[in-house]
């Protein structure tokens, strides 16, 4: 069929312009796909390398008596290695002006641990480890600028105790530098960890410390099994709790990170190839309906059924194979730009890049099956389009009748006759008028899907933020003494006691590691914001928790759970949930915390939010608090919203780019659409022009009905735009992080702007073109 | 004169009792109520009658585009009516020609393409073939312009073509000069006549134009889905001389 496929190729030349545009979209759906599939892949082998360089332990046996643990253990099939060690939570100090939560993790003096190794990225490890040389993990080292032969200081208990930095390494367990698998956001210069020998932390003055025995899997052992009988035989020989790489906190929370990206580079694509399959499908049935007339006549000259359907499955085939192509291949290298700057980001120090062609294979096929589907239908009906068409397709104009929108609206009728027109011709051709509301409402929704997000992230940590906490800063304190010192200082507006205790909640069967914050009952540092709508304050009886708690233990208000704090347990029953998108701590009053653990007031406290007056100086007040010798730590509130921030990088990156590419394929789309509107109007045109119509016009009378079309559909995109928005950020959701989609009223307004705009700058190239075409070649070709 | 009466003899299509109805209930409309009739080969058949009497439907029929109700329609000594929709497509790509009111050329394929994309459809025939068709009727200088640079006579001469490259047994065209002025209509009455006086080609041409059966073999008149009238015409007009 030489001459058939020639009408195919000339087809799609007159349609130029909108078949780029389904190609573009196609493009930037394939090529989605491939960029975050591929980069959510590279760093999953990123981080699986690394752990596999370093040795990171399966799992790891808290308590107990270490060496008995790890004799029990190192018998067991398919362990590779086994080390026990000690981990002390002290205090810091950098400075005199820098005093933090610090951790330091023993490594053995003379050697690399053979379970969680480090990685050395500045100077090197001494050949034998003394009590003042100590390793810095990076980001702490990073955070205080800290170099090899620097000092910083360890609290003893005869005060303040130099180490000199032996070496800036990375270590598999700090990745992301999580103190706990529920403080899973600290900021760097409020929490950092140094890895030391035995002697060193048996001079420190530990808040606690705990031995642990970390035990790694040879490569090819049955990992479920090995892990149980390690777990089983460890608990057996006297450890006290175990935790997996699931539950291991910096590999949790990336893996958490990454989960909700893989989620997103999944969910993103479907959205874009979706769309991209709509236009084609639009762009395909306005071309059957137009071309009725020569289907027909190659119906009633014996063409079959199937080489009618083939002729028109083609062009969707063509647009998914044209796009899908370079869009796998550019995918393909953006994926390497978007794994290196996450891992750049965070500070990964491997980065593997790696080109998959079965991700190239699988975009392809991708863009080859949303072009397939989309042209399915219009083939189908192509090829079921009746030989009689031919002949009476050419005199069956749809009558004019009186529009949808005058029946709504009696009063229209009395509208100038101009007037009438444009909205009688969005109601004459109905199918033309849906696929134009059809382009609109898919190009809302692809702007407001991605824009919708960054707008709820932003200002759901804003309120948190900037609204909820009240404090400038939260610092630990050993005695409720340093509080009145606290409040002497100058610049420190208010002080309130507090007590921040890691608890686990036992509610149903289910097991949930959180911590308490307890203030006073009318506590100015916290404005609680309850799901049911409203501020509340404390309760004096019960406990606020995280909303997440609700459905992840089926706990109501009112319901009863149990508090574990260390050896005390205690009923509890729920007050209310309160709105929070950030982990799930939950909240009481210091007296009814106290009257829980029959304990004094006073002596429960362990912590102070701090606000100072208002325009201080941030980092002059932390170094005057910190100073403060009763200070053990200091929690900066900014620089934590700056670690949320940065957190979040990967997802404002990934939300970002889908933003960049729902723009420029709503943009193609709305041209698509647009163009396609004016372009079957040829006809209708000629008929205008030949009667003596002016350009002008004949321009206007268009452009007004594409306006109100366009108009009518902005609603209905605004209100798919939020649902989409909402639906990408559930799945983003998990228990550490929930937000229900928050759209500013501007972002509505500005996409609602924008695609009304580009719609009428769509329309000016056809509209121009239509305007100078030959009226008597149109007429002659009207019969088709 | 003797001639002609010898090429114009056995019936190569007949209906017999045919019906069409379209929609049902009240929307039913009877387009055909009972036709009987026999196609000769070789002749020029005009099929009269006002608009809505139902000749285009009776063309659609003996063209298998579409089923009658009920009867039956022989053609060639098959019967089309029990035909299913493939062998009913290759009838029509074997068996017969079509020429509408509407050219109906694709615009975006040259005069000489849409003559050939039928040529290819039927096997091709030799090469060269479509530019010969395309000669005959008068087109030999216009074969590669597009169907929107054409007149509306050199458009329905290309349509004509485009029928003739199949070499059909049965050429059937729907109100052939429909479209077009006195002057280029006669043309191609002209054409039509020469191709069944001196080719021996079988045509039926649809009109609702009295005046062009005078060029008729035979004059079939149909009002309100039946055969009203069948005249033959010993002595048909040059195209030439018809007034309308
Ligand atoms: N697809 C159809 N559905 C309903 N009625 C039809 C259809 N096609 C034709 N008709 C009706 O059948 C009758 C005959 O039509 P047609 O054969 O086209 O007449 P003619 O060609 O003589 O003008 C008319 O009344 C017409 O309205
Ligand atoms: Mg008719």
């Amino acid at each position: 069929m030489r001459v058939l496929s020639r009408k195919l190729t000339r087809d799609a030349r007159r349609r130029r312009s909108q078949l780029v545009a389904i190609v573009v979209t196609v493009f930037l759906g394939v090529a989605l796909y491939a960029a975050s599939f591929d980069a959510f892949r590279n760093l999953q082998v990123s981080y699986e390398s690394l752990y596999d360089g370093l040795s990171f332990a399966d799992v790891t046996l808290v308590g107990g008596d270490p060496e008995a643990v790890a004799r029990a253990v190192a018998e067991i099939d398919g362990i590779a290695a086994v080390e026990t060690r000690t981990v002390a939570e002290t205090p810091l100090r950098i400075g005199r002006a820098d005093k933090l939560l610090g951790r330091i993790v023993e490594v053995p003096p003379d050697r690399l641990p053979e379970v969680n190794s480090v990685m050395v990225l500045q100077g090197a490890l001494p050949s034998s480890l003394s009590r003042s040389d100590v390793l810095v993990e990076q980001h702490m080292a990073e955070h205080f600028r800290l170099g090899v032969g620097d000092r910083l200081e360890v609290l003893t208990p005869t005060g303040w105790s130099a180490v000199e930095v032996a070496a800036v390494v990375a270590s598999p367990e700090y990745l992301w530098p999580a103190r706990s698998r529920q403080e899973v956001l600290t900021s760097p210069g409020d929490f950092g960890v140094l890895f030391g020998s035995g002697a060193l932390i048996e001079g420190v003055s530990a808040e606690s410390t705990r031995s642990e025995v970390a035990v790694r899997l040879a490569d090819g052992a049955d990992g479920g099994a090995a892990i149980d009988e390690v777990v089983s035989l460890g608990t057996a020989a006297g450890a006290v709790s175990t935790f997996d790489q699931t539950d291991q906190p910096s590999n949790a929370a990336l893996q958490e990170d990454v989960r909700g990206f893989g989620e997103m580079s999944f969910l993103f694509p479907v959205l874009f190839l979706g769309a991209a399959g709509m236009a084609t499908s639009v762009l395909l049935t306005r071309l059957v309906i137009s071309q009725r007339a020569q289907i027909g006549l190659l119906r009633a000259n014996g063409f079959s059924r199937r080489t009618i359907f083939g002729h028109y499955l083609v062009f969707g085939l063509a647009a998914g194979l044209l796009g899908a192509v370079p869009g796998a291949v550019a995918g393909s290298l953006l994926a390497r730009a978007i794994t290196g700057l996450y891992t750049d980001a965070i500070s990964v120090p491997i980065t593997v890049i790696e080109f998959r062609p079965s991700t190239v294979a699988a975009g392809v096929g991708f863009g080859l099956a949303a072009g397939a589907l989309s042209g399915l239908g219009p083939a189908i009906r192509a090829s079921r389009l009746a030989p009689a068409e031919a002949m009476r397709a050419a005199g069956s104009a749809a009558p004019p009748r009186t529009g949808f929108v005058e029946r709504v609206i009696p009063i229209l009728k009395r509208l100038p006759a101009p007037a009438k027109m444009v909205l009688r011709g969005i109601g004459r051709n109905r199918g033309r008028s849906l696929a134009t509301g059809t382009g609109v409402v898919l190009a809302i929704v692809l702007i407001l899907a991605s824009w919708g997000m960054i707008d709820t992230m932003q200002i759901l940590l804003a309120r948190q933020f900037e609204e909820v906490q009240g404090q400038h800063a939260q610092v630990f304190v050993e005695r409720i003494d340093t509080l009145s010192e606290l409040r002497s200082l100058d610049g420190v507006a208010a002080v309130e006691p507090a007590a921040q205790l890691p608890v686990t909640i036992l509610a149903a069967d289910t097991r949930y590691q959180s911590s308490v914050i307890a203030l006073p009952p009318d506590t100015a540092m916290h404005t609680f914001r309850m799901l049911d709508g409203g501020d509340a304050p404390l309760p004096a009886a019960g406990l606020y928790v995280g909303r997440a708690l609700r459905s992840l233990a089926g706990i109501d208000v009112g319901d009863t759970f149990t508090l574990v704090f260390g050896d005390t347990r205690l009923e509890e029953t729920v007050a209310g949930f309160v709105d929070e998108p950030l982990g799930t701590t939950a909240y009481m009053t210091l007296p009814a915390l106290a009257a829980d653990l029959g304990a004094a007031e006073p002596t429960v406290v362990n912590a102070a939010m701090i606000r100072y007056e208002p325009g201080a100086d941030l980092a002059a007040m932390r170094a005057v608090v910190v100073d403060v010798p009763g200070v053990r730590a200091y929690v900066d509130a900014r620089a934590l919203y700056d670690t949320v921030q940065r957190f979040m990088g990967l997802f404002y990156a990934f939300v970002g780019i889908m933003l960049a590419f729902g723009a420029v394929m709503a943009f193609a789309l709305i041209f698509n659409t647009v163009s396609a509107n004016i372009a079957e109007r040829a006809g209708e045109v000629g008929t205008m022009k030949a009667n003596g119509v002016g350009r002008r016009i004949i321009g206007r009378l268009i452009t007004a009905e594409n306006l109100l079309l366009m108009l009518l559909s902005v609603g209905p995109g605004l209100v798919v735009g939020h649902l989409a928005a909402a639906a990408m950020m559930s799945s983003f959701s998990s228990d550490l992080f929930r937000f229900d989609a928050v759209i500013r009223p501007t972002t509505y307004v500005f996409t609602a702007l924008a695609i009304v705009v580009v719609g009428l700058a769509s329309q000016g190239p056809v509209l121009r073109r239509l305007q100078e075409l030959d009226v008597a070649q149109i007429v002659r070709e009207r019969s088709l | 004169m003797t001639e002609r009466t010898n090429r114009t003899g056995m019936a190569i299509a007949s209906l017999h009792g045919v019906e069409k109805t379209y929609g049902t209930g009240a929307a039913m409309v009877r387009a055909l109520r009972g036709v009987d009739l026999d196609i000769r080969g070789g002749e020029l058949m005009v099929l009269l009658g006002p608009s809505g009497s139902g000749k285009t439907t009776l063309l659609n029929i003996v063209g298998g585009i579409e089923p009658a109700t009920s009867g039956r329609v022989t053609v060639g000594g098959a019967d089309i009516a029990s035909l299913d929709d493939a062998a009913r497509t290759e009838y029509r790509r074997t068996s017969v020609g079509f020429v509408f009111q509407f050219f109906n050329l694709i615009p975006t394929l040259t005069a000489l393409e849409n003559v050939q994309l039928i040529a290819e459809l039927v096997g091709g025939g030799e090469p060269g073939r479509s530019e010969l068709v395309l000669r005959a009727v008068g087109l030999s200088d216009r074969m590669h312009h597009f169907p929107g640079a054409l007149s509306g006579g050199e458009q329905q001469r290309v349509a004509i073509a485009r029928a003739l490259v199949k070499e059909p047994p049965l050429l059937l065209c729907d109100e052939p000069t429909g479209s077009l002025d006195l002057e280029t209509g006669r043309r191609v009455l002209a054409l039509l006549r020469s191709l069944a006086s001196n080719d021996g080609r079988t045509i039926v041409i649809v009109t609702h134009n009295s005046a062009i059966a005078a060029i008729a073999d035979r004059v079939v008149t149909m009002g309100s889905g039946q055969v009203t009238d069948l005249a033959a015409n010993p002595a048909p007009a040059a195209a030439e001389t018809l007034e309308w």
